[in-house]
């Protein structure tokens, strides 16, 4: 029940950290550590944040980040280059701005799964969608 | 487009998101739980290894004193990936070094010397060469680093980092990892101890005063507001007046006697060098600037250790043949290794029961190295005594079998490279313990 429920929140979640090449590995890590921690995490209210920095910490990216596992990727109605101007966001930045708009977290749950406040949390995302902006042309 | 950018970052998302599998890990693929009980004392085993480290470097200036020569930082085999240093001609039976990855990006010990400028160290002294991946740690442990002080998570964390049983490691000289400081440090430079994916250190000891200690840090998140405070120099001060100079009315817990810090900034790599010494930061900042990667001994000993791709944490260390921190008693037949060599080096790698460590010697040459394979076997072996002639706290330690275990002994280049473990329920940094209490381990005639 507990995989069902989180694991696509998960995988969405560290997609934006660890990237398409590794998401999976950092899921299953994270999903073995909740097993293998199930006392702990069980009572947590937001599991899924705590395993988002266990699966992010064990998956640290090396390489340059991709979010696409087959490139290239053309989506109508979004601006060509964006995907790529995400990976090369400032990590910090990434994965506030993923987190708050690729996966609809709110600012609260995001700064408790960054260890973060809330008002960190907005000034990333705003550093970050600045970033793209600037990145894309378009006035920030 | 149409859409916001909020809208199209979804769609990005909406559309990688499909291209992933789902994960439906089987219960049974789990990891063996990490022996995480010891962690009383921990602060008394970190400054006891300090010390135990310093001795060391006191132990070799006694024992090697005889005719090593101090290492020289003259011409490099390859270039420094840092400096571009001219090269001459390498010593005829070095291996070729490899240029190693980026300290921001990896840990490597090639990767450590690279990062340390010249400027720091002092060949006429010698001295020692150290860093540690937090982030490569976390990885093998498992536990997430906190992302602040004084959160939840950061027990857990330290249990881990300081649990001598599961990893052994060296920590920076400036920003000593004491529970009690996190929050200081972070206020006074804007990132702390938990930042850190990876450091550089280094220190030259007279007597045991380091000499202008220098930590290169590498973090895991942004260092603008850093950056925006630096000069053109790319230096942010920390503290008043010139270097050196001890201002009592402005201390702090990273500055205990008010002397001013140096803070050489690079945005681009997200790293901080951090020094008393205006000159060794901006050393660290100029690219041109040659690096103790171009010190050859050091070099060598850090090469045979990255043999270890998995390597966390390194020690290198130089002979200072001025030092006289006390004398040893034994007869010249118990030194069993006869060629010279002039430094050592320390790794680990792996975790808990897959930990690892080596042992690296220096000698002047291949012909040397070769010849000190079977004496330094001979050392390592499980029935080896330990005369322990200074009287090292060792429990239940009377021979080197009770403390570490050697798979292998060979000869890399110039190099002699012991491989092995610490002994079950030992330190795993228990080596260092066992230099000193069986000094002949390093040691020459």
């Amino acid at each position: 029940m507990f995989v069902r429920d989180a694991e696509p929140r998960l995988r969405r979640a560290l997609l934006g950290a660890v990237g398409a090449d590794r998401v999976e590995d950092a899921v299953g890590e994270a999903l073995a550590y909740a097993f293998e921690h199930w006392a702990r995490v069980e009572p947590m209210v937001n599991p899924v944040g705590y395993l988002y920095r266990v699966g992010q910490s064990k998956s640290r990216p090396r390489k340059r980040l991709r979010l696409f596992r087959r490139e290239p990727v053309t989506l109508p109605n979004v601006e060509p280059g964006l995907s790529e101007a995400l990976a090369a966001l400032p990590e910090s930045q990434r994965a506030a701005v993923w987190l708050a708009h690729g996966c609809d977290w709110s600012h609260s749950e995001i700064a408790e799964t960054l260890d973060v406040s809330t008002s960190t949390v907005a000034t990333h995302v705003s550093r970050g969608l600045a970033r793209l902006r600037l990145e894309m042309g378009a006035p920030a | 487009v149409t859409l916001s950018l909020e809208e199209q970052i979804r769609q990005v998302a909406d559309a990688a998101f499909e291209q992933t599998t789902a994960v439906r890990p089987d219960e049974s693929d789990t990891k063996p739980k990490v022996a995480r009980s010891r962690t009383r004392g921990r602060w008394i085993v970190l400054v006891a290894a300090s010390v135990l480290a310093i001795a060391l470097v006191g132990a070799l200036s006694v024992i090697g004193g005889t005719a090593n020569s101090p290492i020289s930082p003259v011409d490099s085999p390859t270039p420094s990936p840092t400096s571009g240093a001219t090269v001459t001609e390498p010593p005829p039976t070095t291996p070729p070094l490899p240029v190693p990855p980026d300290f921001s990006e990896e840990f490597s010990a090639l990767g450590m010397l690279a990062e340390i400028p010249l400027a720091a160290y002092r060949p006429d002294v010698g001295g020692r060469v150290e860093g540690t991946d937090f982030a490569t740690i976390s990885e093998i442990s498992g536990v997430a680093r906190p992302a602040n002080a004084n959160v939840a998570a950061e027990r857990d964390w330290f249990d881990v980092l300081f649990d001598p049983e599961a990893v052994a490691l060296t920590t920076p000289f400036l920003l000593y990892p004491d529970t009690e400081k996190l929050q200081d440090y972070e206020q006074e430079l804007g990132y702390g101890f938990l930042d850190i994916d990876r450091f550089a250190a280094a220190s030259t000891f007279v007597s045991t005063d380091p000499i202008d200690p220098i930590d290169v840090v590498a973090l895991r998140r942004e260092i603008e507001l850093l950056a925006d405070e630096a000069g053109d120099d790319q230096i942010v001060d920390i503290g008043s007046g010139p270097d050196g100079q001890r201002n009592l009315d402005d201390r702090t817990p990273l500055r205990p006697i008010g002397q001013p810090l140096r803070l050489g900034i690079d945005e681009q790599r997200s790293m901080i060098s951090i020094s008393r010494s205006t000159p060794i930061v901006s050393a660290w900042l100029n690219p041109e600037s040659p690096t103790l990667f171009d010190v050859p001994d050091l070099a060598a000993a850090a090469a045979a250790l990255d043999l270890d791709e998995e390597l966390y944490s390194a020690e290198i260390e130089t002979i200072d043949r001025d030092i006289a921190s006390y004398e040893l008693d034994l007869p010249e037949s118990e030194f069993l290794i006869v060629e010279e060599f002039s430094t050592v080096g320390l790794g680990w790698s792996g975790f808990g029961d897959n930990q690892r460590t080596t042992i690296v010697y220096v000698f002047a040459d291949e012909e040397a190295a070769s010849a000190s394979v079977q004496p330094i076997e001979s050392l390592y072996a499980l029935d080896a005594e330990v005369h322990n002639p200074n009287g090292i706290q060792l429990d239940e330690v009377d021979v080197v079998g009770d403390a570490f275990l050697v798979d292998e002994v060979t000869a890399f280049g110039r190099t002699v490279v012991v491989s092995g473990h610490a002994n079950i329920d030992r330190r795993l940094s228990s080596i260092r313990d066992l230099f000193l209490a069986s000094p002949t381990l390093i040691a020459h005639r």
